[in-house]
């Protein structure tokens, strides 16, 4: 078996297409395609758009089969599979709504998974819904009396009835998919992404933010249920005529070597991932492996999904120089499912750009003000560090406006509004959550903090109360919300939220919890309870910390104020480490640690 | 159950506990009943890193929808004893 080629002599275009099915249409004629490595790093299936595209069609006939109304939803465990490639084009020639449902299990994990399923199946009001074999015992558990027309493996649908009716014309301003912002079964935000707004997003990022050529090639570990693998790695390289190779995100997890292996065989252009992804490889390569490796031609090392430190990188940098890796590969950027994808990308081939600031004016006035390290440390000032995220893609529109809606000038931070074509028509079935984050006129309140400095856009707070973890989005109601399922603790008594961790520079999540129990063992048992099932549900760790009654703090409107109740945590956790350096009799001052540098996409 | 499987499934349980033993239980000692999500701080990344060295050890391939059922370390040792024996 042979992967497809890098380059091929049809005519690059970076997205300009009315429809996916155009861009489709289009690509099948070159000589480009998918590739599929599997955990020992073998390439396992491969298919050039041009066999993809008839194999699209003929699953495209049978899905019409079932005689599903236009528009209909299609809910797909998204392993990272040829299967979910497949269904996911088939969906846009039938036109049909693909909805990518997570295919990811933690340890004693069933039930939360099921329940998850479900929750999602459920928002999206699914007619169909497909899961790889090793999953489907999963999804007829999670769609049990439910109505659905269909639910099935791959190879079910394989054996449908096709329809002999033409392919359906799907208008540029139908919808092109759902993505779910988060997994959150009992708060889901499924994003509306139309045709024309995807691709609109698609030619800025190829055009603008990657400058792509014809001799690109993407590879990628990330999960096709993530908004950067499923556009960034599924539409992108198929809308720009160009080749990608794939890894699951499971093997990934286990044996990150295989990624870069990868990329170096296929002499891959185009890499993405959150900095945890870099640090892992990092951890696991081998001086033996990396003097082996080619990844020269790796231009794009794309950074986002998750706020990080610059060291991480630098330890991947160090650990791939060998292999002719360039640390100017990194590439910054910010975005968000809600716009497509990419918002902002930093400079190409440049090295990362940091700016540093007054930490206290930043806390108290919310203003950049520059200050240099040095200086800092005789004025013995507190320095933060914020990443530049680069220059905004052409198309957006954006405003950093404070508290009440007013502009902010430059160096002051404020709420990120943007403004363009690639911005989501709306949350699926949800008016009151539109509204409240999508103005009349097309203004999207993305929630995240940042401010201008010479056009450049620093983010220095993450989407409202999000904790993002190892790149992936957790809401504090779903860790609340396990907190609350303990007997004795009430709807008010739980703050969830994420702070950086004491031993490493990763995030780590914590649950304050409300508590009136004064024994000492079943206090325990609460912690060990609470801690578990967050395990179960979503593989994280997190610190539970009891307080007593009354010490969440609230709006005057008698909302949960996560931002106050984290601030607080952290001066108690402060207090905590400075008591114990007084009893180890060290009167050396505590050092205050930076402010932790974010780059969110 | 033969000698031979009862001796499959210690070295089994051995390699776990050794490979468990640097993350710290949350009460009382290391046992076949310990709960990995209950008594221990595993995340999936360290999860993932435990499985890998079973994989390595035994020359089998984990699926992940396999952990779905998993609690105690006696049930993940079990899991892999239908691997390597299905290998076999």
């Amino acid at each position: 078996m042979q992967a497809t080629g890098s380059s091929h002599s049809l005519a690059l275009r970076r997205g300009e297409f009315t429809t996916l099915i155009e861009a489709l249409d289009y690509a099948a004629k070159g000589d480009t395609g998918v590739n599929f490595y599997n955990a020992r790093g073998e390439l396992y299936a491969t298919s050039t758009y041009a066999d993809l595209q008839t194999e699209v069609i003929a699953l495209a006939h049978r899905l019409m089969g079932l005689g599903l109304e236009p528009g209909a939803r299609v809910g797909l465990v998204a392993e990272t599979s040829p299967h979910f490639v497949r269904f996911f084009w088939a969906c846009q020639y039938a036109g049909l709504v693909p909805v990518p449902l997570p295919a990811t299990m933690h340890i004693g994990g069933h039930a939360g998974y099921v329940a998850q399923l479900r929750g999602l199946i459920e928002n999206c009001g699914a007619a169909v819904a497909m899961a790889p074999v090793e999953w489907m015992s999963f999804l007829e558990e999670a769609t049990s009396g439910l109505t659905l027309s269909f639910v099935g493996a791959p190879e079910d649908f394989d054996r449908l009835a096709p329809s002999s009716a033409t392919l359906p014309t799907v208008a540029p301003d139908s919808i092109a998919y759902i993505q779910y912002t988060s997994g959150s079964t009992r708060f889901p935000r499924g994003v509306v992404i139309d045709h024309t707004t995807v691709l609109a997003n698609i030619n800025d990022m190829a055009t603008n933010g990657l400058k792509m050529n014809d001799q690109d090639r993407f590879g990628s570990w990330l999960p096709f249920y993530h908004d950067m693998g499923l556009v960034a790695f599924i539409m992108m390289p198929m809308a720009t005529q160009r080749s990608v190779d794939f890894l699951g995100t499971q093997d990934f997890a286990m044996r990150p070597r295989k990624w870069l292996e990868m990329m170096s065989v296929n002499r891959t252009t185009i890499t993405s991932g959150p900095p945890f992804g870099y640090d892992l490889a990092a951890m696991r390569v081998r001086p033996s492996d990396a003097a082996q490796w080619d990844l020269s031609a790796l231009r794009v090392a794309c950074v986002g999904a998750e706020m990080i430190n610059p060291e991480p990188l630098q330890r991947f940098a160090d650990a791939l120089a060998p292999s002719g890796f360039k640390s100017t590969a990194f590439l910054p950027s910010y975005g968000m499912a809600e716009c497509s994808l990419g918002i902002s990308f930093a400079g190409l081939d440049e090295e990362l750009q940091i700016d540093y600031v007054d930490a206290e004016s930043m806390q108290e006035d919310s203003i950049a003000t520059p200050l240099d390290p040095e200086e800092a440390q005789k004025s013995k000032r507190r320095v933060a560090r914020y990443v530049d995220c680069g220059a905004l893609l052409p198309t957006f529109e954006i405003s950093i406006r404070d508290e009440h809606g007013n502009d902010l000038p430059e160096r002051q931070a404020g709420v990120i509004h943007l403004r363009g074509p690639s911005v989501m028509s709306h949350y699926f079935q949800e008016e009151a959550i539109t509204r409240e984050c999508l103005s009349a006129d097309g203004w999207l309140d993305t929630g995240d903090i940042g401010y201008l400095a010479n056009g450049r856009l620093f983010v220095t707070g993450r989407r409202k109360d999000m904790i993002i973890i190892h790149g992936r989005n957790i809401w504090p109601e779903d860790l609340e919300y396990l907190a609350k399922t303990q007997p004795g603790v009430n709807y008010t008594d739980a703050a969830a939220f994420s702070v950086p961790s004491e031993v490493d520079q990763q995030e780590t999540a914590v649950l304050v919890v409300q508590c009136r129990e004064r024994d000492q063992a079943k206090r325990d048992a609460l912690v060990k309870n609470i801690a578990s099932l967050v395990r179960s549900e979503f593989g994280i760790d997190v610190v539970v910390e009891l307080v007593p009654t009354r010490t969440l703090p609230r709006t005057s409107s008698g909302k949960l104020a996560r931002a106050r109740a984290r601030l607080d945590y952290l001066g108690r956790r402060h207090a905590a480490k400075l008591l114990q350096q007084q009893d180890a009799a060290n009167d050396t001052p505590v050092e205050e640690p930076f402010e932790q540098v974010r780059y969110i996409a | 159950m033969s000698h031979d499987t009862q001796d499959l499934e210690q070295e089994i349980l051995d390699v776990l506990f050794e490979r468990l033993s640097k993350f710290p239980v949350k009460s009382g000692a290391l046992t076949a009943e310990t709960s990995l999500v209950a008594d221990m701080s595993l995340d999936s990344v360290n999860m993932m890193e435990l499985l890998m060295e079973v994989e390595d050890t035994f020359d089998v391939s984990f699926p992940l929808n396999m952990m779905a059922n998993v609690e105690t370390v006696q049930n993940l040792a079990d899991q892999i004893k239908l691997l390597v024996e299905k290998k076999a």
